[in-house]
């Protein structure tokens, strides 16, 4: 098999002895590192030094954009493409305008985490090498991987493999990683 | 078995009364429990779902009825030009907000033990918007101009007249709705992606697992996913205060008495979350019980809801006085007449002080803190203010209508049975759609609940 | 749009543009395509002779592509002159003709109606005997003298024909032939609501049948007795020109006139009054008497050369202790106004209460003044009233062998004491000639199809003698024949068109000479040049009117008395089936689509009654039931009935089985009121479908009122409720153009609801039927309110016009989430129907309820007769979209079309609404605040003038001017007091 592409999976039975294999494993300069819960576990964003993510300030730009939006086509449409005297109303009805632009707002900001969300996480991809991992399928349910990018040759494989040991993992398989 | 559990997992400190998990179960029991019901459905489900599948029958011969004649079937008249299609509409929007309240806010002020019904809140919230939705098109004279409320350019070159708080409306459900949506798929994409794991079958696992999306749980995911997810919540919290603020102004930018008042937006608001609750109840109690989930959705859950709904109940009635108190101090002769006069005493006046009786006598059980963990008295509570609050909007609409300003135009309203049967309809179709959601969704937080036991396993350890 | 009603929908859209030949291409197209569908190519053919359009066009028609032509309607046996409105061919628009003495221009409900009775697709198309269908030339043959003489006997002893009074020259000289003819020949004249008792008292009184014309402009103090002059009959329209006149001072400095109304159902006039004085029939004459012995003899005993016997039966009268307490102050009042007063009585009413009218007027010096004796137009029978009875008898008596009913359906109207239909049984041959075949025409073997009147060469004379002529706007559409046609084959002029009967007619009494010119001159105009009766003198015969007043009749006897009116919708049962009749709610109970016994509250709480209870009424072993309707102003121990419904077996299915059927409860064939009736109630319950259900105005400021002296006291009454309110919105200008505005009077209004009908035929409104008006989906733009003020068992009434405001700042626009309804520079508020969605937010939001909703596609199963009937001008409004008053902006839009060809502005009173047209008291007043010196901006200036609801700040483009009354001081000191 490719050995350049291939990863090292660690299965942990709780997600203590997964937190401390991946202190271990930064302590031992390995840096590709990636994990795989059921559930999101403190800790983890830290231990694989994540760094902080922007998608905040993308939502409140796409808030904003909506907000403009929204008010614009009002004002456009009244003020200017189409005036008519409504219930002798001002044509520049500002008042009247706050509450669709919320609305705009809002949903232009909703629309933009979604999806600026699952570009960031690459999502979706129905097929990962990892799906092809023998009883990874329990990742979603109640085992804690971990997995080390890069590891090539045998004797790097059994010196994490003696690395982990008093860690008590289920089983380390190795396995392509994802291209 | 049970004591067994309980005594492997104890109680985890905490002051209150009741646990929010009775047993801290393990996390491979917990993902087999869950997505059980998801591959074999229970009798009592078919039964439901062929009840709930005749009352919508019911309703789509109604509408159809009503699209092709024009709804000079229903009871309306001038000046009662609107009836059960508003109440209607306004009552499932109300019920609507619960499930975004529950997840949003409780999710905003981490309360934890919204995992085990959030959910189901959600969907609930789903598919009262959608039969809301229905109302607004259904009711107007050509349904099939609806898209003229929506600011699009056209070749007439006219647009939308964005004075009214129709086109409000048009633009709050939709964000709402949508918001909604994207809010609870987010929280579903784990738990799609446990069932595509557990899936028997190929097909299953195929349908799955083009819902999951291909979510693996990498930790890089969930870091921003959590991001996303309390950026919705953030998002959909002032949005559920909006929604019901804007259907308010439907009634109070006009200057009809008994709709043209200033309490309205946040009277409405509690109004919302107050038949939400109510409903999410009546949800959650038979839920509990088919599947057998007490010890997963227990007192806890009960005693907090019904505190809520007691702390609404009180929201209402200030709000209940405001409204009348100001009709009389305005001294303006059409409000005191309506306020005052026509709706405790007048053709109606029998409906009023039912409404009151359920939306402002039946929670006062709720002082009582056996009643407060009691299913059935939560349940039938839960009905009478469902009944309560949608007698509410009758009573706000059509009295204000039949009796303004002109005595000469002054008329009652009846309803007629095509009126009826799109009520009946409309509540057989938010149960059709609830039972496939029980059926095909995981209608519990799996990865919430690991996250929850995950961390109350820490507090106790 | 997919529920678009096809063809009619796309053509009103180019309505709003100038009417080029384009657009009326399509139209004709559209509408030959309509027609090729029915088979009705016959509709669009004009009459084969000449017609003239209208001299000039009146005022309120710039002429477009619409032609006026002048004509009258025969009512009652009097003519009223219209004008009708012509588009390619079909009459559409039925409208006052200013000219004649009896219009002055304006048009009631029945003149305004008859249109939609033209087009009634019920209407009997085909000439038959027995079972077969026959034609014309077959009647003629067989009724021509040659063949008929062999039947009928040599001088026509077997002949009898029935036929309403009338004062046709034309057919009073076709008559005349007849019985040159047929020297035994029987005509007989009836109609269910021609009473005799003014006739004979005339005659006893002066020897001659005079009857009073009044000149209600002149009159101070008017006392009506019983007399719905302003609301019914044959003059009412100029009455009510002419008594509003007196009623609407334009500053508070001004003078009104005093009217008194005695009567024991409310009506018209009553409501106008200033003092309505609850009275049984019965009762009325020992009243009227009461008052003329106070006015004659007064305080001293009466003017000498009184003859004694007059003296002795006023002093009777005077003694009668059963009279009310207001009596001696109207006879004051009366006496005051000495020679400007007037009394009129009700043409329903006996002969000694008419003689007791005479003596009062003739003692006040009235003739001359208020009053003028004219000739009774009406071609008077032979011997006596020669009525249905006396045609019964001989049919019972098998003396009838040919009956020929001409345009005379008694087999409905006829007393059952009389059974008419058993008698039918032994008559030799029937006769009938009707517009629909109707109950008559069932049982009769030959019936005829009548032609409409508005297909007809006739004439007519109005209710002041004026002759005018009746010419046609198209030709006969189920090839009908006029009464003088018919007529005319039993002289053996069979084959004469109603055109060379009626030209023959008037060129006899022209002479050959100048016929030409004033044939032309009368067809155009519509009316023949002073051809009014001069005033007679009356002498009156003192002594043979004591006599008559002799043996004063105990009266007040038995009990309930029954009270049979004409309805003020249906007549008397003719118009029974026409939807906008049977739709227009009586003005008075605001009832549509049936009848009522009418009782006070009184009388319903003694029998313990409530409206809609179902109650049985015998008397002289007749019996019905029929619903009570407890109605605030009738009289006590009266039970008030309205003839003309229960119509049946006949093929107006339309007004089948609608209300109940009074007539057989009647004793004679025009008894107007008898005691005795006997009443239960059957326990069970019937709906009545009634427009308004709230009387009270609950203290809002909406119907304003007040007396004439407050108002002089205080002419600022009405200030609170005009002007600007604050506002945060100024409100963008408006164009620089006309705006439009409207008055409405209280004070003029009598709530005839003419107008509601024209505008229900200008604009094209629906009709929805009994069920639509019990959930309450009238689809009327123009309603008239009714308010109830003051004492419950006896109130004053206001009748408030209503319709859309036109509000500056209209609380409908703002709501409207498509733009469907915005205002126009002009100031109108402006409903886009091809751009509403439905949402129904306006209704909600107008605070006067005046919008109306298309529940159904209202226009789906219209006959294509009924579908000529409609305003080309005006949209068909589609199924789900809101419609309301325009202010009649067709034809604004058509004025200002016109103005502008002519490159000039429109000036004051060029434009004015359907309602404005057709209103007798000229209570609307349309027009621009641009000019200066419009009336509409006079009458805004008017300290009474306000809007409704003020202060919503709405600001209403309508405004109305509050309702002023002149009572009598001292009665409403008693008023007030008691």
């Amino acid at each position: 098999m490719n050995v350049k592409g291939t990863q090292v999976l660690v299965e942990f039975a709780d997600s203590d002895s997964m937190l401390q294999a991946l202190e271990l494993l930064r302590r031992h300069r390995y840096r590709k590192l990636e994990t795989y819960t059921p559930h999101p576990i403190g800790g983890v964003s830290e231990r694989l030094r994540l760094p902080h993510p922007w998608l905040p300030k993308i939502t409140f730009a796409g808030g904003l954009l909506g907000a403009l939006l929204g008010y614009g086509i009002q004002w456009y449409a009244d003020t200017y493409d189409y005036p008519l005297n409504v219930g002798g109303r001002p044509l520049h009805s500002a008042v009247a305008y706050i509450p669709a632009t919320f609305e705009a707002a809002v949903l232009g900001a909703a629309l933009t985490a979604f999806v600026v969300l699952l570009f960031v996480i690459g999502l979706p991809a129905l097929w990962h090498p990892v799906f092809e991992v023998d009883r990874f399928e329990r990742a979603t349910a109640d085992r804690y991987w971990v997995s080390i990018k890069g590891v090539r040759d045998p004797i790097e494989i059994r010196k994490i493999r003696h690395l982990l040991a008093e860690l008590t993992p289920v089983r380390l398989t190795v396995a392509e990683a994802d291209p | 078995m049970a004591a067994s559990t309980a005594a492997e997992a104890p109680a985890q400190p905490t002051r209150e009364a009741h646990p929010v998990l009775l047993r801290l179960v393990n996390d491979q029991e917990l993902t087999d429990r869950l997505l059980a019901p998801l591959w074999t459905p229970s009798p009592v489900w078919k039964i439901l779902f062929a009840v709930t599948g005749v009352g919508t029958l019911v309703l789509a011969g109604a509408v159809s009825y009503t699209v092709a004649t024009g709804i000079g079937v229903w009871g309306n008249n001038i000046p009662v030009a609107w009836a059960y299609a508003i109440i209607n509409f306004v009552w499932w929007i109300g019920i609507g907000h619960a499930g975004t309240f529950i997840s949003a806010f409780l999710l905003l002020f981490q309360q934890r033990w919204r995992a085990s019904i959030n959910r189901v809140a959600e969907a609930m919230t789903l598919f009262a918007l959608m039969n809301a939705a229905l109302f607004p098109l259904l009711h107007l004279g050509r349904p099939w101009f609806f898209y003229w409320l929506i600011p699009y350019p056209s070749t007439m070159g006219v647009w939308p007249q964005f004075r009214s708080a129709l086109p409000w409306d048009a633009a709050a459900v939709t964000a709402y709705f949508i918001v909604s949506l994207l809010f609870w798929y987010l929280g579903l994409l784990p738990d799609l992606a446990s069932a595509r794991d557990r899936a028997p079958g190929r097909l299953r696992r195929r349908i799955y697992g083009v819902f999951a999306l291909g979510w693996r749980g990498a930790g890089r995911h969930w870091h921003q996913y959590q991001t996303a997810y309390v950026l919705l919540a953030g998002l959909a919290t002032p949005l559920v205060i909006s929604v019901h603020s804007i259907v308010s102004l439907d009634f109070s930018i006009a200057q009809l008495p008994g709709w043209h008042s200033t309490i309205f937006p946040p009277y409405f608001v509690v109004g919302a979350i107050y038949s939400g609750f109510a409903m999410v109840l009546v949800l959650i109690i038979p839920i509990r019980r088919v599947f057998g989930l007490g010890d997963l959705i227990t007192a806890r859950h009960l005693d907090n809801m019904a505190k809520l709904l007691l702390a609404m109940a009180w929201l209402l009635i200030y709000s209940y006085i405001v409204e009348i108190f100001i009709a009389w101090y305005s001294g303006d002769p059409y409000e005191r007449y309506v306020h005052l006069l026509f709706r405790p005493s007048g053709s109606y006046a029998w409906l009023y002080w039912v409404m009151l009786f359920a939306n402002v006598g039946v929670p006062q059980i709720f002082w009582i803190s056996r009643a407060r963990i009691s299913a059935p008295v939560l349940f039938g509570a839960g009905i009478l203010i469902l009944l309560g609050m949608w007698l509410e909007r009758f009573i706000i609409i059509v009295t204000s209508l039949s009796h303004d300003f002109l005595p000469s135009s002054w008329a009652l309203y009846a309803p007629t049975w095509v009126d009826w049967c799109i009520l009946g309809g409309s509540v057989s179709f938010f149960g059709l759609l609830f039972l496939l959601f029980l059926r095909f969704v995981p209608f519990i937080s799996i990865n919430e609940l690991k996250q929850l036991t995950h961390e109350l396993r820490r507090g106790s350890a | 749009m997919t529920d678009d009603w096809p063809g009619f929908e796309e053509f009103p859209a180019e309505a709003e543009l100038p009417p080029d030949g384009m657009s009326r291409r399509r139209f004709v197209q559209l509408l030959g395509a309509s027609l090729a569908l029915a088979g009705l190519g016959a509709c669009m053919e004009r009459p084969r002779e000449r017609i003239l359009p209208y001299v000039t066009s009146p005022p309120d028609v710039e002429p477009g592509t619409a032609e006026w032509y002048a004509t009258s309607m025969t009512l009652g046996g009097y003519g009223i002159g219209l004008l009708v409105k012509s588009r390619e061919g079909r009459p559409i628009k039925i409208e006052g003709n200013p000219d004649h003495p009896a219009s002055l221009g304006a048009a009631g409900i029945y003149q305004q109606a008859s249109l939609l009775q033209l087009y009634d697709p019920q209407r009997s198309k085909r000439l038959r005997q027995d079972r077969k269908p026959s034609d014309w030339q077959s009647f003629v043959s067989q009724f021509a003298p040659a063949s008929l003489r062999g039947r009928v006997g040599q001088r026509g002893e077997g002949l009898h024909f029935l036929l309403e009074p009338t004062a046709s020259p034309l057919l009073a000289s076709l008559l005349g032939r007849l019985r040159d003819l047929y020297p035994n020949v029987s005509v007989h004249l009836y109609a269910p609501l021609a009473y005799s008792g003014q006739r004979t008292a005339a005659v006893t009184a002066f020897g001659a049948a005079l009857m009073p014309l009044y000149d209600v402009r002149q009159a101070d103090v008017i006392l009506a007795v019983d007399s719905d002059f302003l609301g019914s009959g044959p003059f009412h329209l100029r009455y009510a020109r002419d008594f509003a006149e007196r009623r609407r001072p334009s500053s508070p400095d001004g003078s009104m006139s005093r009217l008194y109304a005695i009567e024991p159902v409310p009506s018209v006039t009553g409501t106008s009054a200033d003092h309505r004085l609850r009275a049984r029939a019965g009762d009325l004459e020992g009243i009227l008497g009461a008052i003329a012995a106070q006015v004659i003899l007064g305080p001293s005993g009466g003017p000498e050369g009184l003859p004694d016997a007059m003296a002795a039966v006023l002093d009777r009268y005077r003694r009668d202790e059963r009279n009310p307490g207001w009596v001696p102050e109207i006879a004051r009042d009366l006496a005051a106004a000495g020679h400007r007063s007037a009394v009129v009585v009700g043409e329903s009413l006996p002969p000694r209460v008419h003689l007791l009218g005479h003596l009062v007027n003739l003692a006040l010096g009235n003739i001359g003044t208020t009053i003028r004796y004219v000739k009774r137009p009406l071609i008077e029978p032979e011997t006596g009233h020669d009525g249905l009875a006396t045609l019964v008898e001989a049919m019972q008596a098998g003396a009838v062998h040919t009956l020929v009913m001409l345009d005379a359906n008694p087999a409905y109207t006829a007393p059952a004491g009389l059974d008419f239909r058993r008698a039918l049984g032994r008559v030799g041959e029937t006769v009938s000639l009707g517009l629909f075949e109707d109950e008559t025409g069932r049982l009769s073997q030959w019936h005829l199809p009548l032609a409409h009147y508005l297909e007809s060469w006739d004439d007519c004379r109005a209710y002041d003698g004026t002759a005018g002529l009746v010419q046609p706007l198209i030709a006969p559409l189920y090839g009908g024949k006029t009464v003088a046609q018919v007529l005319g084959a039993f002289l053996g002029e069979g084959d004469w068109s109603s055109h060379d009967l009626v030209r023959a007619q008037w060129s006899g009494h022209w002479g050959k000479a100048d016929a030409p010119e004033r044939w032309n001159e009368a067809v155009q105009r519509g009316i023949v040049s002073d051809t009014a009766f001069s005033p007679l003198t009356p002498l009156p015969r003192w002594n043979d009117i004591a006599a008559a007043l002799g043996p004063r009749l105990n009266q007040g006897a038995g009990g309930m008395e029954l009270v049979f009116q004409a309805d003020p919708c249906v007549y008397d049962g003719r118009f029974a089936n026409n939807a906008w009749l049977q739709e227009l709610p009586d003005p008075m109970t605001k009832l549509a689509w049936d009848n009522a016994a009418l009782v006070s509250p009184a009388t319903a709480r003694r029998l313990r009654v409530e409206t809609g209870d179902e109650l049985r009424l015998r008397q002289g072993g007749q019996q019905l039931t029929i619903a009570a309707l407890v109605h605030p102003g009738m009289a006590d121990e009266v039970l008030g009935l309205r003839l003309g419904y229960g119509r049946g077996s006949g093929d107006e299915s339309l007004a089948e089985g609608v209300g109940v059927n009074a007539y057989p409860l009647r004793m004679s064939e025009t008894s107007y009121s008898s005691p005795g009736v006997t009443i239960d109630a059957t326990g069970a319950h019937h709906q009545l479908a009634r427009t308004q259900t709230h009387w009270g105005l609950e203290g809002r400021p909406i119907a304003l009122h007040t007396t004439l002296a407050h108002y002089r006291e205080q002419p600022n009454f009405a200030r609170e409720e005009r002007g600007s309110p604050l506002s945060l919105y100024r409100g963008p200008p408006l164009g620089s153009g006309d705006q439009w505005a409207m008055t409405i009077d209280l004070s003029a209004c009598t709530g005839c609801s003419a107008c509601v009908v024209a505008c229900q035929a200008e604009n094209n409104i629906p009709v929805v039927g009994k069920e639509g008006v019990l959930r309450s989906r009238e689809m009327h733009w123009l309603r008239i309110d009714r308010y109830f003020t003051g004492d419950a068992e006896d109130p004053q009434v206001i009748s408030q016009p209503m319709l859309c405001q036109h509000c500056e700042k209209a609380p409908c626009e703002y709501v409207c989430p498509v733009e469907a309804t915005v205002h126009s520079p002009d100031g109108l508020n402006e409903m886009v129907y091809n751009r509403c969605v439905g949402t129904r937010f306006c209704s909600n939001n107008c605070p006067y309820k005046v919008r109306r909703f298309n529940w159904f596609d209202y226009n789906a199963e219209l006959a294509e007769t009924e579908r000529m009937a409609k305003n080309p001008e005006v949209t068909i409004r589609a199924r789900g979209v809101m419609e309301k008053c325009t202010f009649c902006v067709q034809r604004i839009r058509q004025a200002q079309i016109a103005a502008g060809l002519e490159g000039r502005e429109l000036h004051d009173g060029e434009v004015r609404t359907a309602c404005q047209q057709a209103c007798p008291s000229q209570a609307i007043v349309f027009g621009s605040l641009t000019h200066p010196n419009a009336e509409v901006v006079r009458r805004r200036a008017e300290p009474r003038s306000y809007t409704v609801l003020h202060e919503l700040g709405t600001e209403p483009r309508v405004r109305y001017l509050a309702r002023l009354t002149n009572p009598n001081p001292a009665l409403q000191r008693e008023r007030d007091g008691g």
